[in-house]
């Protein structure tokens, strides 16, 4: 965990809390001002982390077009209000659905899934359901190359489980899920009886090879997070 | 295994045994990873069909799929919410869409998925679709507590039933004959899977019930809640009158008259000017008050209520209906600027 930024040297914990206030303002915010400042202060947290852009713009240009989608649909779905109060509100949704977007894209890019269990358990979590966390997000690479096999293998067989149409959906809930469910739970007994065969829960507590410091920097981020938000929220 | 000591310990001192943690973990994973292509999906679907979101719902079912599937083959409360939270945090560090309150959407639908099973150690198939559909249709509601969109309440009604129903078709129907693969594989050594298997009509008749509620939904939608942008703006006329109408200005085009007022408010002031729109009296004319009706009661969209005297009003060619933009307002010459209404929605004869 050492590193000079400072968002890596923050306690995960101490950053999911500043995640959460974050989402909070950011439902709370009715004023399209103050809306655009928190987006500011979020790229610029994105550009303190050294995110480049143009990176930051690939993984979010979907959501950015989604955001978009969300600014025109509230334009010309919704009645009974003037333009200028539907383009208010048609900016501060789809800010708003930005804001939560990007600050939860910096805290994922800025925390790694390991620290974020291994700071859980050492802030009390027991260490089982820790480390099912921990092999959930383990997982993920896997799950995503079975379900890219899955899926490239279902289209070459000219199955259509990539259209957006009820009979789409329909195959690939029976071509894809199916697949994916029996590799799922054809792990499950590896897995456990790996674990038990290394004494997983043998005892209620344990130790840890690695710790992730919790030091004052993050109990200032956290306090200073906390009271920021309950004074937007006040007022 | 069930000789080996660590095994016996764990299994007597944890709520969760090794094995149904790690199948939590396991199966939440699957479901984190695909819930975000299905999410990928659901957008191509709202994009396909103009919408900028719901119709997406149809594949809500296949979000809870995976509660279900953990809850049944765990068989304790309390898997489906773990499951829920394991999953909203895979979606969230594999790229959703939604960014944190993927989890909390998540776990509250896993949370629900175990209290609709709680009662019943045994599901049914039923069970399982009303466990399914209810987790699933929380999702549009969480999203609106949260987001809140400004569209109309019928079409969030719609959009939750198409959600309750994929719930119902993936979440119960689907999970059901994944469970049935499941054991008749003998994918898992044991299970705590206790459920009770439907027969045959009873899945024919879910479909055929479902089937109808699908199409009254869209009989519904298409009747009584649909209105394209292009027809301007209406307003409901009902209440005790012969004839409920609802007011659109190009019905009444021809009846349309220009009054000069002035506006007097306590805040604001408009000095006079023209106003062209359809004198209230005529409109309610059309719709017919009935014997006894004794005052008209102006509902705007934001819930704003003005009330006038049915007789002041019929007496009374002044008072209009004017479209102002892409909404209506009231013009009441002679009275305060508190019933100058704007964004009418409703008139209702009392």
């Amino acid at each position: 965990m050492t590193t000079s930024r400072v968002g890596g040297a923050l306690n995960p914990i101490a950053k999911l809390a500043m995640l959460v206030c974050c989402c909070t303002v950011a439902f709370h915010l009715k004023h399209l001002g103050h809306a655009v400042i928190l987006s500011g202060i979020i790229l610029l947290s994105h550009g303190a982390l050294r995110i480049p852009l143009d990176i930051l713009w690939r993984r979010l240009r979907g959501i950015v077009m989604f955001a978009l989608i969300l600014f025109l649909s509230q334009l010309l779905l919704v009645r009974g209000m003037p333009w200028h109060a539907k383009a208010v509100n048609g900016g501060l949704m789809a800010l708003r659905f930005l804001n939560i977007v990007l600050s939860s894209h910096l805290f994922v890019s800025s925390t790694s899934d390991e620290d974020l269990a291994y700071s859980l358990m050492g802030a009390g979590l027991p260490y089982r359901y820790g480390f099912t966390l921990l092999t959930a997000l383990r997982f993920i690479p896997y799950f995503r190359l079975q379900a890219n096999t899955v899926l490239q293998a279902q289209m070459a067989r000219g199955i259509a489980v990539d259209r957006p149409t009820p009979k789409g959906i329909y195959y690939m809930a029976k071509y894809t899920f199916v697949p994916l469910v029996v590799t799922a739970l054809s792990k499950v007994e590896t897995l456990a009886i790996s674990m038990e065969g290394r004494c997983f829960g043998l005892y209620s507590e344990r130790t840890f090879l690695r710790r992730i410091p919790f030091r004052w920097l993050d109990v200032f981020a956290i306090v200073t997070s906390v009271l920021v938000t309950i004074f937007i929220l006040a007022r | 295994m069930n000789s080996c000591p660590i095994r016996q310990r764990a299994s007597k001192g944890y709520y969760f045994s090794t094995r149904d943690l790690a199948l939590i973990a396991v199966v939440s994973a699957a479901g984190g990873v695909l819930s975000t292509y299905v999410g990928y999906l659901g957008n191509l679907m709202n994009r396909a069909l103009g919408v900028p979101f719901g119709a997406g719902q149809w594949m809500a079912g296949l979000h809870v799929f995976w509660f279900v599937l953990v809850r049944v083959l765990v068989g304790r409360t309390g898997a489906g919410a773990l499951a829920g939270i394991l999953k909203g945090v895979v979606e969230m560090f594999s790229g959703s869409t939604h960014g944190l309150p993927i989890v909390l959407i998540s776990a509250i639908q896993g949370l629900l998925i175990d209290v609709v099973l709680l009662p019943f150690p045994t599901p049914t198939l039923p069970l399982l679709c009303l466990a399914g559909g209810i987790a699933s249709a929380s999702n549009v509601i969480v999203f609106q507590i949260l987001y809140f969109s400004g569209v109309s309440w019928g079409y969030i009604a719609l959009i939750t039933l198409f959600a309750f129903l994929s719930g119902m078709i993936f979440g119960g129907y689907f999970a059901s004959g994944i469970l049935d693969i499941v054991e008749g594989a003998h994918l898992l050594a044991s299970t705590s899977r206790k459920r009770r298997q439907g027969g045959s009509r009873l899945r024919l008749a879910l479909t055929v019930v479902m089937a109808l509620i699908l199409a009254g939904g869209a009989v519904y939608y298409y009747t009584s809640v649909f209105q394209p942008f292009w027809t301007g703006p209406t307003c409901q006329i009902s209440g005790n009158v012969t004839e409920p109408l609802e007011y659109r200005p190009i019905d009444f085009e021809r009846d349309a008259i220009t009054v000069t007022a002035e506006l007097k408010g306590q805040v604001t002031y408009i000095p006079p000017a023209d106003y062209t729109g359809v004198p209230l009296s005529l409109i309610l004319e059309r719709a017919g008050p009935k014997p006894g009706a004794k005052k008209v009661l102006i509902i705007a969209t934001d819930g704003y209520e003005a009330e006038f005297d049915l007789d002041d009003i019929m007496g009374n060619q002044n008072v209009l209906l004017a479209q102002d933009g892409d909404t209506l307002r009231i013009v009441a010459p002679d009275h305060e600027g508190a019933y100058w209404v704007r964004m009418v929605s409703k008139i209702l004869v009392e």
